[in-house]
């Protein structure tokens, strides 16, 4: 479905790769059939990250977190980042979204290298950050008023009210951050970033302080988001089941310092997925268990298995793996 | 929620403890508790005020210094009874003098004409010598923040401001009053050559005093000022940039609302600082207000000197109390959350 971007090998790790790994590099336009669906024109790439590292320097200690990082996103795909914590995941988004610049290579968005943040790539950030001298409402009208200050004043209010509707705190417009719970908060943070009509949705670790509940309805709504807007997601966790259950992708990140991808995993589950059913299907069992193995041989300091396997699922589903850096 | 619990809490948040209680008893919730409540947070600083008043008494009646004889509390108390009714015998006499105005104007004389003729200076008392001061207070503190919070909001943002600003801040800030007040005296009077007059609502020795205020009390607005906008949440920095804030949005929707605590917190410094000033700079500037009373009473040999001088001592206090208050309920106000807490 995805034009196996994902399972693109190359063959070696760290030094002495004479040509860095692209993802979407003209030899992927040939290969158009293979997903059974003809492709999309590919002349225009959405978001490709080139090579990016990032070497962070304080007081006077360098620290390389990320090194060698290629990633294309098409348009409309659902990548997950999975990883152990410190390994640079949300250094990675950061770069995405313009908040930090890479160190060398670039974020190309639309053909263009991303020199700073904008609107049309929202972020909701982990602890949700809303301004808490604003109400909620108040939040979410500061996003739209500065995206679309020639909209007159009522349409602005309506179109604030609007995202707050649709992420059900219609009736918790005018209560302060401090007076609704943690799932609120990330609702309302969510609703600004959709408020700027982003193209891409950068979530980091978005329900990681919510319990499993209200994650789980949380999850639902993003999914449903993601496929009434149209949106690119690259959201950050590290909860496995959130990652499959959400992904068109699961990128696995090896540990730091110089981490870097370790694995892409596609998720070719169709959507709108039924979550239970998916969550107790054979296939989803083997996406959890992949990802599971790559984070155990990674903490344990093992290389995963150096081949390139393509596994065969019951569920009519492929997942095609590929080992890299 | 009942409207008295709102009121109680609401009175909790802003600092005044002793009246939620009255409430909360008003609404029949657990009295006896109240009742205890409300003992504990009026009894003890009525019980405090009780004994320093018992001592000070001991200390009038039972000590003498030298012929020196120390006034006691009744006879301050009596001084501010005299001025009170000093004060309410200016109010009569200036409206008298309104009224004979009016009749005049009714006699078919212009107002001008009227006033001329009914010539009218108003006596200065004791109270209208305090409310100088509270205006000169508030001109003086007004100017600090007007200068502080701009120069504060550069250094927070900027680390070269920051850098080009501190020695200049640490060396002015542990300046005294008194040592500002020639200095400022000699340039004000090369500036202002018009002789002040009486009637003036500016005259030269209230600016003078304003100024030293100003230069005394407004480190604490620029120090914190300058942290509170360098330690806004680096998240927040993070929605205004993603939202492509421009700088004055920036500072408008996200650096200022977020410091405003830090803020109100250097103003409250400040206006302390300010009040601590003031008596002094007032002292040294002949002004009519608190501080002019104080040298009028230090320099007469009028043996009652000493009970007028403990009566304006106390005023001060209270003054400085009652400021101090205020500013810590503009705080609470103005404070979200979690950020309630003011020390
Ligand atoms: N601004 C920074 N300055 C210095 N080091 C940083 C900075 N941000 C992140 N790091 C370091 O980069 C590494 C990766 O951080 P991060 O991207 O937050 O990891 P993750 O989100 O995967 O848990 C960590 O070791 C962290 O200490
Ligand atoms: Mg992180």
């Amino acid at each position: 479905m995805h034009q196996n971007i994902s399972s693109t090998e190359h063959p070696e790790s760290g030094k002495g790769v004479p040509i860095a790994p692209r993802w979407g590099t003209a030899d992927d336009k040939g290969s158009g059939g293979h997903g059974g669906r003809s492709p999309p024109k590919r002349s225009t790439k959405f978001l490709e990250l080139i090579n990016v590292a990032k070497t962070f320097t304080a007081d006077g200690r360098r620290v390389e977190v990320l090194e060698k990082v290629s990633l294309e996103i098409p348009r409309n795909q659902f990548v997950s980042v999975i990883g152990h914590s410190g390994c640079g995941k949300s250094t990675l988004l950061t770069m995405i979204a313009g908040l930090e610049a890479p160190t060398s290579g670039s974020v190309c968005f639309l053909e263009r290298e991303v020199t700073r943040p904008g609107p049309e790539r929202a972020v909701v950030f982990q602890n949700h950050s809303l301004l808490p001298w604003r109400t909620v409402l108040a939040n979410v009208q500061l996003a739209v008023d500065t995206v679309f200050p020639k909209l007159s004043r009522k349409d602005r209010r309506e179109r604030a009210e609007h995202w707050l509707v649709k992420v059900g705190l219609k009736e918790h417009l005018h209560k302060y951050p401090h007076e609704i719970s943690g799932g609120m908060k990330q609702r309302t943070g969510i609703a600004r970033a959709l408020a700027m009509e982003p193209q891409v949705l950068l979530l980091d670790e978005p329900f990681g302080a919510l319990d499993a509940l209200t994650r789980s309805t949380l999850q639902d709504e993003v999914l449903r988001l993601h496929q009434e807007q149209h949106l690119t997601v690259f959201m950050v966790t590290h909860d496995i089941d959130e990652a499959v259950l959400c992904s068109d992708r699961v990128v696995m990140m090896d540990n730091g310092p110089r981490a870097t991808i370790g694995r892409i995993l596609d998720i070719t589950e169709p959507r709108p997925r039924e979550r239970v059913a998916f969550m107790e299907s054979q296939a989803f069992a083997h996406y959890r268990t992949e990802c599971l193995r790559f984070l155990f041989w990674r903490k344990h300091g093992r290389e995963p298995e150096p081949v390139v396997k393509a596994v065969q699922v019951q569920a009519a589903s492929t997942a095609s793996l590929a080992i890299a850096g | 929620m009942h409207l008295l619990e709102r009121a109680a809490i609401t009175c909790d948040r802003l600092g005044f403890s002793w009246i939620a209680p009255l409430l909360r008893l008003a609404r029949g919730d657990r009295p006896s508790h109240q009742i205890r409540l409300f003992l504990l947070a009026v009894g003890t600083p009525l019980l405090a005020i009780t004994a320093a008043l018992l001592i000070w008494l001991a200390l009038a009646t039972q000590v003498r210094i030298g012929n020196l004889a120390i006034p006691g509390p009744t006879a301050v108390w009596d001084r501010g009874v005299e001025m009170v009714v000093e004060w309410q015998d200016e109010r009569r006499r200036a409206a008298e003098h309104e009224a004979m105005i009016a009749k005049a104007v009714a006699d078919g004389l212009t107002q001008a004409e009227a006033r001329q003729m009914l010539n009218f200076t108003e006596k200065s008392t004791f109270a209208s010598q305090v409310l100088l001061s509270l205006r000169t207070v508030f001109t003086g503190v007004f100017m600090a923040v007007l200068i502080a919070v701009p120069l504060g909001i550069l250094c927070g943002l900027f680390k070269w401001a920051h850098a080009l600003s501190d020695p200049l801040v640490q060396l002015l800030k542990p300046v005294s009053p008194l040592a500002w007040f020639p200095v400022v005296y000699i340039v004000m009077n090369a500036l202002i050559t018009t002789p002040s007059q009486s009637g003036d609502w500016f005259p030269k020795s209230f600016i003078i005093a304003a100024c030293v205020v100003c230069l005394c009390a407004m480190w604490p607005t620029l120090i914190s000022t300058a942290n509170g906008v360098a330690n806004v949440e680096r998240d927040h920095l993070n929605v205004a940039r993603v939202l492509n804030l421009g700088f004055f949005a920036r500072i408008r929707f996200v650096i200022l609302p977020a410091a405003l605590p830090h803020i109100c917190t250097g103003i409250r410094l400040s206006l302390g600082i300010g009040w601590m000033v003031l008596i002094a700079a007032e002292m040294m500037a002949v002004s009519p207000g608190l501080g002019g009373f104080i040298w009028n009473w230090y320099q007469s040999s009028n043996e009652t000197a000493l009970s007028y001088l403990l009566l304006s001592v106390i005023v001060i206090g209270m003054i400085g109390f009652a400021l101090d208050r205020a500013m810590i309920i503009v705080q609470r106000m103005i404070s979200h959350g979690a950020a309630a807490q003011i020390r």
